[in-house]
């Protein structure tokens, strides 16, 4: 990203900032809740744009992998077992406080943009690793090791648990 | 360096954390509340990423917590997903405003 | 001596305890035996103390003075308290001195007679066993209340003693107005307890002990330490309240009127406690603390007052009670008003003397009444009359003791009264206080009442045994009234010996009090004499056989204000329905609405406060995501701005 110009650099930033949110500001207001599924793909697809963005293209692709991947057919799977077909998909989406919601969430960000301007960071100028595969990978197994393997470890936890929570109640 | 200067990525990261945790607190169906999850934990990613890519490039930690969370975020779902399930066998539906043994 | 002087009161209470062991269900035929011999070994014990020559302390030299006596005490410390100073310990001990010398042996030879007198009266009765414990225990308390040697402990006894007499008062405590006049003689003389208990406890404190002696020694040099206002004041109100449990156990005005209500017990209970002994307590205690009175002219003059007063009073109430018992109750308040008279007058031998010879004569009075009653079953005096004729034992007797009440010579009454009557004639302190009209119109009462009690006396022995008998619904025509057996005659006769002497050892007992105390006016002893005689040929004009009204005739005017207690009663049975009642019923709405108001106020202020909490608790869990939320926006504004713009 930092051999393309100025300007095509806060170009591809908006494009891809829209392309994170629009999709986003979707989700959690369509009616459909299927299409609300469906809208978060292009939201997760954009959050994937921006790490590349940001420098790491590895952590794109693990984003597409899993989120895009596996994390959004789980939603739709789930989506289709608790909704049923024949059975209206549309509830009302709102519940009785979204107003309150609303103002709490724009509260959230306005406070969290504003802590940010008060507080400027200083930017450094040192340039990333060159290939982050291979950084990460070197890292996970040498001074990252314990996240590594606790992660692994959380992963194997929630396997179980999702068998057992999701068990028919008469399955022995 | 980057042109595009690490504010604007933490204001994007803020909006759409904003997004998702108005679709947490208003969302009547359950799975509509997890996507609002998911929104939430990829504002935090944005926001690990950019301060990594801005203040301290040559530290694995940014990249590595990516990395942690969105493995979280898949354990999460599965569980989450699994306790939905849960719910709508015991409920017959999915409202989070009816599922509210607690009040009182 | 001095040191086995506890064994008197201890040999009765023994009695008491195993009557009540042994005696209470089966066996009752023998509950009288422990107590005689119980009274008998204290009165036999008493007498022989009279040799141990007590009257070189005490009491005595003439002029009433304490001096210093070779060890009459006995004493043991029981509970010693170390405060910052004095030190105040609390002992039991007891005195001997002339005055407990003689109530010792008056007391237990009164209660020895009345005892064997009960086998008889008693005979038959469902609480036989009890009754003989609860004497037992009454002699304990009188005689330990005598002994004692210092104010606390005679507190305890006196205490004690008005336990007693409500037990004994409500003997029959089925007969609803047994009960009630037992709680009456409680409470009232409660109201005198209360302010004897605070003078013993001011006088204790300011003084550092309980001892008499030593107290004696402490005011006689002037070394008492009020705490509030002057050396004198304080002596003074500590007298005067001391004086106020006496009015109350004497049945002095104001609180006389639970005396005749008293009269509900077995007569031998009235002629042991209510007249002889525990009505006497008063005068005792008066006389015991006599140098605390004679520090304080003022109180002395007013027991002096109150006592003539309550003299004359019950004189008059007297005169216009049908119930023999009751006459002899309100003569029992009139003449233990003499002896207030006389200890105020400044002559405590004079009010002691008296309270001998009473003890002899009223104890007689009132067994011969109760002998009255055994033959013909009814209180009533128009439901008697010529009994005379069969009873010649008991006539006689109640003679005797009528005779010695009314103060006629040769009998004991009639020196004793004499002897009252010159203290108040020659009172220097009396003059001093209320001024020579006073005194003189005190003496004036005096003589009136002495009018009185041959008035009342000469009806009461007149309708009972003279003239023919009158109607008596209570008792059939076929049985006819007969003469009480022996074991009730012959403690009257040897009473009535006793009423007849006593006064013949008017010399010695002075003497035995340490001095003379001023020779008698021939002016006061011809008045006294004149006004008695005046009294009986009054009632002899009135209520001689032939004259005498058949049945009860209806009171009017004077009389009526007479028979009917001077209102007094009527007084205070007005005050405690309404000032009292009204009061508590005020503070019962008070305690309903106001307290019970605030106390629901706050349960139900609780309760609303939890309905409007229990709408945070609606169970939803985005309604809980959004206040976390909410406060995360805005603590977080608060920390950043603190950080920001704060130190």
């Amino acid at each position: 990203m930092t051999s393309l110009p100025p300007a095509a650099q806060y170009a591809l930033f908006l494009a891809l900032a829209g392309a994170v949110i629009i999709p986003a500001m979707l989700v959690v207001s369509l009616r459909n809740i299927v299409h609300a599924a469906f809208w978060l793909v292009p939201c997760l697809l954009g959050v994937a744009g921006i790490f590349v963005v940001l420098g790491s293209a590895f952590l794109a692709a693990v984003q597409i992998l899993i989120y895009v991947g596996a994390i959004m057919v789980l939603l739709l799977f789930a989506l289709m077992l608790t909704s049923g077909i024949g059975v209206p998909i549309g509830l009302v989406s709102r519940n009785r406080q979204s107003g309150w919601a609303l103002l709490v969430a724009s509260g959230l960000a306005l406070a969290i943009v504003w802590t940010m301007e008060t507080h400027p960071f200083a930017q450094t100028v040192e340039a990333i690793p060159a290939r982050s595969a291979e950084a990460i990978g070197r890292s996970l197994l040498t001074t990252h090791i314990l996240p590594f393997e606790v992660a692994s470890v959380l992963l194997l936890a929630a396997m179980i648990a999702a068998v057992v929570l999701a068990r028919r109640e008469d399955e022995e | 360096m980057s042109a595009v200067p690490v504010d604007f990525y933490l204001a994007l990261s803020a909006v759409l954390f904003a997004i998702g945790a108005y679709g947490v607190l208003s969302r009547r169906n359950a799975v509509g509340v997890l996507m609002g999850i998911e929104l939430m934990l990829n504002a935090a990613n944005i926001n690990f990423l950019a301060f990594w890519r801005n203040i301290a490039p040559k530290a694995m930690e940014g990249q590595v917590f990516v990395l942690v969370v969105i493995t979280v975020a898949a354990a999460e779902a599965a569980v989450g997903l699994a306790i939905i399930l849960s719910i709508y066998r015991r409920f017959g539906t999915i409202n989070v405003d009816d599922v509210d043994l607690m009040k009182g | 001596m001095a040191q086995h002087i506890w064994l008197i009161p201890a040999l009765p209470l023994a009695a008491c305890l195993l009557i009540g062991a042994f005696c209470l269900r089966d066996r009752q035929k023998w509950a009288p035996a422990f107590l005689i011999l119980a009274l008998a070994g204290s009165l036999a014990l008493s007498v022989t103390a009279l040799h141990a020559k007590p009257w070189l302390g005490g009491l005595g030299s003439g002029t009433d003075e304490w001096s210093a006596a070779p060890s009459p005490e006995w004493r043991l410390t029981w509970l010693s308290i170390e405060l910052a100073v004095p030190r105040l310990a609390i002992e039991v001990g007891t005195l001997l001195d002339p005055l407990s010398a003689v109530m010792l042996v008056v007391v237990s030879l009164v209660a020895l007679l009345i005892q064997i007198f009960s086998i008889g009266y008693m005979h038959g009765d469902s609480g036989y066993g009890r009754y003989f414990a609860y004497m037992g225990l009454f002699s304990f308390s009188m005689l330990g209340l005598v002994a004692s040697n210092n104010l606390l402990l005679t507190y305890i006894f006196w205490e004690l003693v008005g336990i007693c007499s409500y037990l004994l008062i409500g003997f029959w405590y089925r007969k609803p107005e047994a009960a009630q006049a037992a709680k009456k003689a409680f409470v009232v003389t409660r109201f005198g307890d209360v302010g004897f208990l605070l003078g013993v406890l001011a006088l204790s404190k300011s003084a550092g002990t309980f001892n008499f002696i030593e107290l004696h020694t402490i005011i006689a040099q002037h070394a008492l330490i009020p705490f509030f206002f002057g050396q004198s004041v304080f002596v003074t109100v500590v007298a005067l309240l001391i004086f106020s449990g006496a009015v109350g156990k004497s049945a002095q005005f104001p609180l006389h009127v639970w005396l005749p209500d008293a009269m509900e017990g077995p007569t031998p209970v009235s002629a042991l406690i209510h007249a002889a002994t525990m009505v006497a307590a008063g005068v005792y205690l008066v006389a015991r603390t006599y140098f605390i009175f004679k520090a304080a002219p003022a109180a002395l003059v007013t027991v002096a007052c109150i006592g003539g007063f309550t003299a004359f009073m019950a004189a008059t109430m007297a005169t216009a009670q049908n119930d023999i018992k009751r006459v002899l109750a309100y003569s029992t308040i009139s003449q233990l008003g003499y002896m207030m008279l006389g200890l105020g007058a400044g002559s405590a031998l004079a009010g002691i003397f008296h309270l001998t010879t009473h003890a002899f004569f009223k104890a007689l009075l009132f067994l011969c009444a109760g002998s009255v009653i055994h033959a013909v079953h009814s209180n009533d005096l128009y439901h008697m009359g010529g009994l005379g004729r069969a009873m010649k034992i008991t006539a006689a007797t109640t003679a005797v003791g009528g005779l010695a009440l009314a103060g006629i010579w040769p009998f004991s009454g009639f020196f004793s009264k004499d002897a009252i009557l010159a203290s108040v004639m020659g009172s220097q302190s009396l003059a001093a206080g209320i001024g020579e009209p006073g005194r003189l119109a005190l003496f004036g009462l005096a003589l009136l009442t002495v009018l009185l009690t041959g008035y009342y006396t000469t009806r009461m022995w007149l309708l009972a045994f003279t003239g023919a008998p009158r109607e008596n619904p209570l008792c059939d025509l076929e049985h006819k009234p007969h003469e009480s057996p022996a074991v009730m005659t012959v403690p009257l006769i040897i009473l009535a010996g006793f009423a007849l002497c006593a006064g013949w050892f008017g010399g010695p007992v002075r003497w035995f009090f340490g001095g003379g105390h001023g020779a008698e006016s021939l002016l006061v002893t011809a008045l006294a004499t004149g006004c008695a005689l005046l009294g009986i040929i009054a009632g002899w004009v009135r209520f001689r056989p032939v004259v005498a009204p058949r049945t009860a005739p209806a009171w009017a005017g004077l009389g009526r204000f007479f028979a009917d207690k001077w209102y007094i009663d009527a007084a205070y049975q007005w005050f405690a329905t309404h000032v009292i009642l009204g009061a508590s019923l005020l503070f019962a709405w008070v305690d309903r609405h106001v307290v019970n108001g605030f106390v629901d106020g706050v349960a139900w202020f609780t309760g609303r406060v939890g309905v409007a909490i229990r709408r945070t608790e609606t169970g939803q869990l985005q309604f809980y995501a959004l206040i976390i939320f909410a406060a995360a926006v805005i603590a977080g504004v608060v920390l950043a701005a603190f950080a920001a713009g704060g130190p």
